[in-house]
């Protein structure tokens, strides 16, 4: 057989993919240390590095009892700073990861949390639990299961349109209509909320912000991020596998029903855990596995991290904007979409069928 | 020990496709499923693989019927080697190969330096070893169906299920990939096949099963199977067949006679 071959790129994409893990998490780190820094009130570098090695001695003050003893960088840096960037980065990190694994899944480089209605369905899941105030847990347990119930609907929708093989475009537009259905759901919600004390709340989650995360916050989305990522990641060799047509994975012997349903409800898990904190934070996870899967290629073993990585620092730079572009706080739900929205059009030019 | 298919019965739904198959194949033999289009070649090789459960009858390999089994120990007695298709992602063809080896790891396992040394070892044995870090989907229809050939032989089974191996091929590479089977038969692996080529059993000098429309079936060596007779009754065209000698081997072809009313 033929031994003319023109170069491909797999062989890069695994010796770059070596290069660029370590790489992703030094600019996440610079992302940080410099999203600690800008904001209204200005720290320079010299300021945060002696605040944050004073942290030992102030650890103490943090909890709100003392909080008047705080300097004001302690308190811009550590009560507002510090959680608002752990926030981004975990939110950032789930959207990636729930979206590559999604994307691997269903053999589909076009489908997202978002377009698959998770995000629609755990935010309406969400502010339907605002609407009867209940606590954190609670609207984080109901976002879940409203993504869940969503993504169900769209594969089961697209299944019944597709005649039992979704095709791309099939479960593409099924997530539409689900996310759509969704929206409606939301609206009714708006709706009959109090236009007062309610309604602003609600709307500001819809459009997706990180300007309410607190420290009390974050436990509800690090502890089911840490969950989901992590099973995902022990199960990163099985998602490769799931590429294969169905019949080929199981003469693989692989249970290929089984592993789907836990790659869908941790994928959906870590949606519905960044919903029910952040809102929605539209096309993270569209755009970030694409960006990645051309820096390290389709294998899941160095594609699930670098998406981990840079849905982090993705999102840690787009709330700096957020917060810092105009005098007010602009959503990162709409810049988000702004840059998803073109990203999405170049992924219809390109892909003509095949993946890469 | 061989594989025994008994009393099968198989088909999708309410339809019966296949009814009341047995034959008997042993490791190191090449069995060749051949019939007319829409008779039940792919039913027959799915029910054996276990995508499709028999209706009756049983496939049974080491006295236990394949049912009984584990999919993934299925997986390490039997391996399916699909048409040749394209792949969806472009994975570099060693990690390709690599998958074969799931049945042998953990759900939570990963591939280890063993298994990599078993992928070495088949892609040396099938010679495609310069392929290793090109991707699936930059390389041609022949080469890829020699990487679904080596996945298969990743898993180290005893039995390959090859689904019509040389469909969309050239000339050349059906050639290839048919001494390649012969190669894995004299290694002590079964192959069963489907085509559509009754030539290609006459090469392969293999065990034959031909389905006919009529839901009946015959089976045995190619050399008693495969006659004018059968192979008009089964496909209703004119074929000839004929033995010669060559090289001192006895040696048997066929071709057909297309009845031309323009001449």
């Amino acid at each position: 057989m033929s031994r003319n071959h023109p170069p491909t790129q797999s062989e890069a994409h695994t010796r770059r993919a070596r290069v660029t893990l370590p790489v992703l998490c030094l600019v996440l780190l610079v992302a940080v240390t410099g999203s600690l820094i800008v904001g209204r009130y200005l720290i320079d570098l010299p300021q945060l590095f002696s605040t944050l090695l004073a942290l030992p001695e102030t650890i103490g003050k943090l909890n709100s009892a003392n909080a008047g003893s705080l300097t004001n960088e302690e308190r811009v840096l550590f009560m507002v700073r510090l959680p608002r960037i752990l926030g981004a980065l975990l939110i950032g990190g789930a959207l990636g990861v729930a979206g590559t694994a999604f994307q691997g899944m269903f053999r589909n480089p076009m489908v997202s949390p978002d377009l698959l209605g998770a995000s629609s369905g755990a935010c309406f899941g969400a502010v339907l639990a605002m609407l009867f105030s209940a606590p954190v847990a609670v609207v984080t347990g109901s976002a879940f299961f409203g993504g869940l119930v969503a993504v169900f609907l769209t594969y089961v929708v697209s299944l019944s349109v597709g005649k039992g093989t979704p095709g791309i475009t099939v479960l593409v537009l099924a997530g539409i209509v689900i996310m759509q259905l969704f929206q409606a759901l939301i609206s009714i919600v708006k709706l009959v909320a109090d236009p007062y004390s309610q309604l602003p709340g609600i709307t500001f989650f819809w459009m997706g912000s990180l300007s309410a995360v607190t420290w009390k916050d974050l436990p509800f989305l690090l502890v089911p991020v840490l969950i989901g990522v992590i099973a995902l990641y022990l199960l990163r060799w099985r998602i490769n596998l799931l590429a294969l047509k169905d019949d080929e994975a199981q003469s693989l012997g692989m249970n290929t029903n089984r592993i789907r349903v836990v790659v869908i409800l941790c994928a959906t898990f870590i949606t519905a855990a960044s919903v029910a904190v952040s809102g929605l934070v539209s096309w993270v996870g569209l755009v970030i596995p694409h960006f990645m899967r051309m820096l390290v290629g389709p294998d899941h073993r160095w594609l699930l991290p670098a998406s981990f990585l840079g849905g982090a620092t993705y999102l840690v730079l787009m709330d700096d904007i957020a917060r810092g572009l105009l005098a007010m706080e602009i959503p990162i739900g709409i810049l988000t979409a702004l840059i998803g929205a073109p990203v999405f059009i170049m992924l219809l030019l390109r892909y003509k069928g095949g993946w890469d | 020990m061989p594989l025994y298919v008994k009393d099968l019965s198989c088909g999708y739904g309410e339809v019966e496709v296949i009814s009341d198959l047995s034959f008997e194949f042993h490791s190191g033999q090449v069995l060749t499923i051949l019939g007319p289009n829409g008779v039940g070649k792919t039913t027959l090789f799915k029910t054996i693989l276990g995508f499709l459960k028999p209706r009756s009858g049983s496939v049974i390999i080491d006295d236990k019927p394949t049912s009984s089994l584990t999919r993934k120990d299925l997986a390490k007695l039997l391996a399916y080697v699909p048409q040749s298709q394209t792949v969806a992602f472009s994975y570099p063809v060693e990690e390709f190969i690599l998958m074969g080896r799931a049945p042998h790891l953990g759900l939570l396992q990963q591939p280890g330096p063993a298994d990599r040394e078993i992928v070495h070892q088949v892609m040396r044995l099938l010679g495609i070893e310069h392929l290793a870090t090109k991707s699936c989907t930059g390389i041609s229809g022949g080469e890829l169906q020699l990487a679904f050939v080596a996945r298969a032989l990743a898993q180290q089974p005893r039995y390959l299920v090859m689904d019509e191996p040389t469909a969309n091929l050239d000339y050349g590479n059906q050639t290839r990939v048919l001494e390649c089977i012969l190669e894995l038969a004299s290694d002590g692996i079964g192959v069963i096949m489907t085509t559509h080529n009754p030539e290609q059993a006459f090469i392969l000098e293999s065990q034959v099963v031909l389905l006919k429309d009529n839901r009946s079936y015959l089976c045995g060596s190619y050399s008693d199977i495969l006659t004018e007779a059968t192979l008009h009754d089964t496909y209703d065209i004119d074929v000839l067949i004929r033995s010669f000698s060559h090289n001192g081997r006895d040696l048997i072809a066929c071709r057909t006679l297309p009845k031309c009313t323009c001449k």
